[in-house]
C-alpha cells in the first residue's frame, strides 16, 4: 500500500527529473548536433571542446562571481530582515510585507524596471547619484560593472524570500538557549551571533542550498537585459547552455554544459549542507 | 511554536537597554524597506506618466496628467485632436491593446492553477507516506527525492523540451504544465509538516476503517491547510512570473502566452514611448499576486513555520 501512495510521485521524478539527467549524460558523450540526432559515440570530446572554448571558461568565472555576489549579501540581508522583524505585529508584519514584494515582480518586468533605472545619465540611478556628485556610469555597458548591477538586482529580488525562511526558523527556535545566554549577561549582539545563528545552521544551510540554484536558474534578466554582454561580461552558465542549444544547435556542447553545471551545483550544495549542519551538533 | 511566539517579545524587549545599536538596527531596516519600495514607485510612477515626461524625469510621482500628442496615431493617419491622450488612460489602454493582456492573465491563471492543483495530487500521498509510513526502502525512496531538490528544473530544460517536441506538445498548455507537476519542494515541505501530525489521529481513521488513501485526502488534507497555503505562494509566484520555460516551449503561438511573456511584446522597443504602456502591464501582472499575498500573509508565515523548516 506506502508503494501505490508513492508510485505517482516516483514515476513523475524519474520521468521528469532522472531520465532528462541520464538523457543529457550520455547525449554529451555523443556528436549530435541537433534535437533528435542519434549522434556516435565520441568519449570525452565534448568536454575538452567545452574547456577549450573561452566563452565557457568566462561563463563559469562569471557565474562564480555572481554565486558570490548574490548569495551572501541576499542571505545576510534575509537573516537581518528576520532578526528586525521577529517579534509579530501591525508594524513588523507590513515591514514583512513590503520586503516580500520583490519576490511577486516577475523578474522580466523587474529587468524592463531596472533598465530604465541603470539608463546613463538619464536613469534614475544616475539622476540621483548626479544629485550628490557621481558622474554618470554604464551599468549595463561597461564589461566590468554590468554584473555587478545585474547582481544588485538579485539581491533586491531575493533578499526578501530569504527573510521568510530565517523567519520561519526563528519562530521555531526553541527560547531557553536566548534566556540562558541573556541571564548570562550576554548582549543582543553576543546572543544573535553564540545563540540564534548557529541554532539556526539548518536554516542556513538550507537557504544557501535555494540561493545557489537560484544564481543558477534565474537568468530571465540576461536575456532581458544584456545577452550575457557586453562583451560576455554576463554570460552565465544557463544563458551558454541555452544559446548553444537553441541558437548554435551545438547539442553536445551545451549538454557537457549542463553536467558541469549539475555536479558543480551538487558539490556546492552538499557542501553546505554537510558543513552548516554540523555546526548545530557542535553547539546546538 | 506557541511558546515561542510568546517567548519572543520577552527576550527581545531586553534589547531596548543598548539605544545606539537599537537606532541603527531600525534605520537599517527603514533604509532597506525604502530601498526595496523604490523600484515600485518608479513602476507605477512610470505607468501613470506621458513619454515626454518619463524621458525628461519630471511631473514628480503623478505626472502633470497633461494630455500629449502621440506620434505614432499621427503616423497611421490620425488627426491631431484625435491623438491627443491623456497619459494614464494612453498608458493602461495600450497595455491592453497591443498584446491581448487579459488572455494571457487567463492563461496565467490556466497555466498556475493546474500545475499546483497536479503538484498537490501527486506530492501529498508521497509526502504521507514518508512522514507516517514504515515500509521496505523508505530511506532510499527519500534520498531519490531529496536528491531531486537538488536538480533545477531549468537545468534539464533541454532534454524535456525534446520530450515534449517528440510527443508534439509544444504550443500547448500541456507543456507549460507538465514539466513543474512533480514538485520535489512540496513534497518536502508537506511531509515536514506531516511528521508534525500526531499519530492518534491517524491510528484513530485506521479505527474507523479508512483507507490509507481516504486518510491522505480526509484527514491529512484539511490538517495541512496552513502548509497548503504557504506551498501554494511559492508555487503560484514561481510558475505565475517564469519567463525563461515559456519562452522556451511556447514559440509561434501568442495565444497561449503567459504574462510576463506578454512583456516581451515591448521589448526591442523599449525607448521613452513605450516605458508608460510597458510599466502599466507589469503593473497589471503584479498586482494579482500582491493582493493574493496580502491576503494570505498571516497564514504564510505561519504555514511556513509548521514545517518545522529550521
Amino acid at each position: 500500500m506506502p508503494y501505490a501512495l508513492l508510485l505517482p510521485a516516483l514515476i513523475f521524478l524519474v520521468v521528469f527529473t532522472y531520465w532528462p539527467m541520464l538523457q543529457v549524460s550520455l547525449i554529451s558523450t555523443t556528436d549530435a548536433r541537433r534535437y533528435g540526432d542519434i549522434g556516435g559515440f565520441i568519449g570525452a570530446d565534448n568536454y575538452v571542446r567545452l574547456f577549450a572554448d573561452e566563452d565557457f571558461r568566462g561563463a563559469l568565472v562569471n557565474n562564480a562571481l555572481y554565486a558570490v555576489g548574490t548569495v551572501v549579501p541576499s542571505i545576510a540581508l534575509g537573516f537581518w530582515f528576520a532578526i528586525m522583524l521577529r517579534r509579530s505585529g501591525a508594524v513588523t508584519s507590513f515591514c514583512r510585507a513590503i520586503l516580500f514584494f520583490p519576490t511577486l515582480m516577475p523578474l522580466v518586468a523587474a529587468s524592463a524596471l531596472f533598465i530604465f533605472i541603470f539608463l546613463p545619465t538619464i536613469g534614475l540611478a544616475d539622476y540621483y547619484l548626479a544629485k550628490i556628485g557621481v558622474r554618470s556610469t554604464n551599468w549595463l555597458g561597461d564589461p566590468s560593472i554590468a554584473l555587478w548591477s545585474l547582481v544588485m538586482l538579485t539581491v533586491w529580488k531575493n533578499a526578501g524570500y530569504y527573510m521568510l525562511f530565517f523567519l520561519a526558523g526563528l519562530q521555531s527556535l526553541p527560547e531557553d538557549a536566548e534566556e540562558a545566554a541573556l541571564i548570562e549577561g550576554a548582549n543582543w549582539w553576543q546572543r544573535q551571533v553564540y545563540v540564534v545563528i548557529p541554532m539556526l545552521g539548518p536554516t542556513f544551510a538550507f537557504v544557501t542550498v535555494i540561493a545557489l540554484i537560484n544564481a543558477v536558474i534565474q537568468i530571465d534578466h540576461v536575456i532581458v537585459m544584456t545577452q550575457g554582454g557586453p562583451n560576455n561580461a554576463t554570460n552565465l552558465l544557463l544563458y551558454y547552455i541555452f544559446q548553444e542549444a537553441h541558437e548554435f544547435f551545438d547539442l553536445g556542447k551545451a549538454t557537457a554544459a549542463t553536467v558541469v553545471t549539475l555536479a558543480l551545483l551538487l558539490v556546492l550544495s552538499m557542501f553546505s549542507l554537510r558543513t552548516m549542519e554540523k555546526r548545530v551538533h557542535y553547539e546546538g | 511554536m506557541s511558546d515561542a511566539a510568546i517567548a519572543a517579545p520577552r527576550v527581545e524587549s531586553q534589547g531596548y537597554r543598548f539605544p545606539v545599536s537599537e537606532t541603527i538596527k531600525h534605520a537599517v531596516l527603514i533604509i532597506g524597506a525604502l530601498i526595496v519600495l523604490f523600484p515600485f514607485y518608479v513602476m507605477i510612477s512610470l505607468s501613470l506618466k506621458s513619454p515626454p515626461e518619463i524621458l525628461q524625469n519630471i511631473g514628480g510621482f503623478f505626472g502633470s496628467q497633461e494630455t500629449f500628442i502621440d506620434d505614432a496615431c499621427l503616423i497611421v493617419g490620425g488627426t491631431e485632436e484625435e491623438c491627443l491622450k491623456n497619459p494614464v488612460v494612453y498608458n493602461y489602454t495600450t497595455a491592453f491593446e497591443k498584446a491581448p493582456l487579459v488572455r494571457y492573465m487567463l492563461n496565467g491563471v490556466i497555466v498556475t492553477a493546474s500545475i499546483f492543483l497536479i503538484q498537490v495530487l501527486i506530492a501529498l500521498p508521497c509526502a504521507y507516506a514518508l512522514a507516517k509510513l514504515r515500509f521496505w526502502g523508505r530511506e532510499a525512496v527519500f534520498g531519490m527525492v531529496l536528491f531531486c531538490l537538488l536538480i533545477p528544473v531549468h537545468a534539464i530544460a533541454l532534454p524535456l523540451y525534446v520530450m515534449l517536441a517528440k510527443l508534439g506538445l509544444t504550443n500547448t498548455y500541456a507543456a507549460l504544465v507538465i514539466p513543474w507537476t512533480i514538485s520535489v519542494f512540496g513534497i518536502f515541505l508537506m511531509r515536514q509538516f506531516f511528521m508534525t501530525v500526531p499519530d492518534d489521529l491517524i491510528d484513530a481513521a485506521r479505527m474507523d476503517g479508512m483507507s490509507e488513501y481516504a486518510i491522505v485526502w480526509r484527514v491529512m488534507l484539511p490538517t495541512a491547510i496552513p502548509a497548503l497555503t504557504a506551498f501554494a505562494i511559492f508555487s503560484v509566484v514561481a510558475h505565475w512570473n517564469d519567463y525563461f520555460w515559456p519562452r522556451i516551449v511556447i514559440t509561434g503561438d501568442r495565444t497561449l502566452f503567459t504574462p510576463p511573456l506578454g512583456l516581451r511584446e515591448f521589448k526591442g522597443d523599449a525607448d521613452g514611448d513605450n516605458y508608460g504602456p510597458m510599466m502599466a502591464t507589469a503593473v497589471v501582472i503584479v498586482t494579482p499576486l500582491v493582493v493574493a499575498f496580502l491576503l494570505a500573509q498571516r497564514r504564510f508565515v505561519e504555514g511556513i513555520t509548521l514545517t518545522g523548516m529550521k
